[in-house]
């Protein structure tokens, strides 16, 4: 599984000029004025995790705001103080957020995660990339 | 027997015990879907009604584990057993007998990145329990120096309790008696989505507690007093102290201009900023950003 969405992206970045940041936790750029986060495979995202990922966006987006894609495919977990962070420090520069999620079971979890986290932006999940994407045209 | 696990952690969860996790199979299946919700549950029951106020419980010894140089058991408080449901002694044991892999994984970093800290840190460790579940705590892991080398390690379990416990004890049975226990739950919930309501609004300044307490439907007094039972400190005070730690975030991972952070993080005029930037951080915003920016061009 994770070999075919590693392929999926080889074709996106092979479609892109821009630069690719290949960071500790995920690899991101940005394309068409959307930001592409693809997460690296984690067990589970811990708090001092969460900052360095917020911090690496940051340095990405430097002085703009972007919808983002989120690919969680590759995360099992996360502690309940790194989910706090990323929605609330995770929402500074955010105008939407599309999460990416492998299944119906990362599905169920990652609607617990929206549900009692509240972010400030609209956040919705997808099992379908192609939706993912159309959902954040609005936000660019 | 995957029931089982699930019909355990109920229980656990129902006598109050919020730190019982289990681990999925990695079937994916609406089994483990219902085992990750539990954890989840009972990691946001736990913070709902204990986590915010950890500033005002001290940390508490739970059990304590000693390790030698090779990461082995070598002995253990007298309660660790009962507390991890243990049915055998763990002498000699590999450490990786009673945590989970990633747990192991965590100490290990920490170990690594701990040489220069002075201050106490607490890493969250699930160790073993029966039935492949776990028992997750808030832990610290030392080097131990100028010991034999059967103890090399210290691993400390720790739970967060409030110092008026015994004065809680005395009170209890009045409480029973009124209502006051459900508007508790209540309260906790409002003042929840105030603290929710200052971090969606770091950006401008906040109304006044009157104002809020209309926002929220219920009064100043009420708003005040509960929010700083709850997370320890004002309104305002943990209104600025966010303010400031989003500048902080923004100067440090940003070429955004301080004028503009300082926009961003609801101060009118830079000298209020790099005022109250100098109190939190010990420095101006333009030193600030000297010492620490990070870029990844």
């Amino acid at each position: 599984m994770l070999l075919n969405n590693f392929i999926v992206y080889i074709s996106d970045i092979q479609n892109f000029s821009g630069m690719v940041v290949d960071g500790t936790y995920a690899k991101m750029w940005i394309s068409e004025g959307i930001l592409f986060f693809v997460y690296k495979e984690i067990y589970e995202i811990n708090r001092s995790m969460a900052r360095e990922i917020v911090s690496q966006r940051l340095q990405l987006q430097n002085e703009n705001s972007y919808p983002i894609f989120c690919d969680l495919r590759a995360i099992t977990n996360a502690q309940k103080q790194a989910r706090d962070y990323l929605a609330i420090e995770g929402a500074y520069m955010t105008t939407a957020l599309a999460l990416l999620v492998e299944d119906e079971h990362a599905m169920a979890i990652t609607q617990l995660y929206i549900k009692t986290s509240s972010p400030a932006y609209p956040t919705r999940v997808f099992i379908d990339k192609r939706k993912a994407l159309l959902f954040l045209q609005e936000y660019k | 027997m995957r029931f089982n696990s699930l019909y355990q952690q109920i229980i656990e969860i129902a006598c109050g015990n919020f730190m019982f996790r289990q681990e999925p199979s990695g079937r994916r299946d609406p089994i483990d879907t219902i085992a990750v919700l539990l954890n989840m549950m009972s990691e946001e029951i736990y913070n709902f009604c204990f986590e915010a106020q950890k500033q005002e419980e001290q940390p508490e010894i739970q059990f304590y584990i000693f390790l030698d140089k090779n990461f082995h058991i070598t002995s253990y408080s007298s309660d660790t057993s009962e507390i991890l449901k243990w049915k055998q002694d763990k002498f000699d044991c590999p450490v990786s007998e009673i945590v989970s892999k990633n747990s192991i994984k965590t100490l290990l970093e920490e170990l690594d990145s701990d040489r220069e800290r002075v201050y106490q840190h607490f890493i969250p460790i699930d160790f073993k329990t029966e039935n492949n579940s776990f028992y997750r705590s808030p832990c610290t892991i030392q080097r131990m120096v100028g010991v034999d080398s059967t103890c090399a390690y210290a691993i400390t379990a720790f739970r967060f309790s409030n110092g008026n416990e015994s004065e809680k004890k005395i009170t209890h049975i009045d409480e029973s008696l009124n209502p006051e226990k459900k508007e508790s739950a209540a309260t906790k919930i409002l003042l929840k989505k105030v603290r929710l309501y200052v971090l969606r609004n770091l950006h401008t300044d906040l109304p006044s507690l009157r104002e809020l307490g209309l926002i929220h439907r219920t009064n100043k007094t009420k708003l005040k007093e509960g929010f700083k039972k709850i997370y320890g400190t004002t309104i305002h005070r943990f209104h600025m102290k966010k303010r400031l730690e989003k500048g902080a975030l923004l100067i440090r991972n940003t070429e955004l201009p301080i004028s503009i952070i300082t926009q961003k993080c609801g101060f009118k005029d830079h000298s209020h900023f790099s005022k109250n930037f100098r109190v939190q951080f010990g420095k101006s915003p333009s030193q600030y950003r000297r010492e620490n920016h990070r870029s990844i061009s």
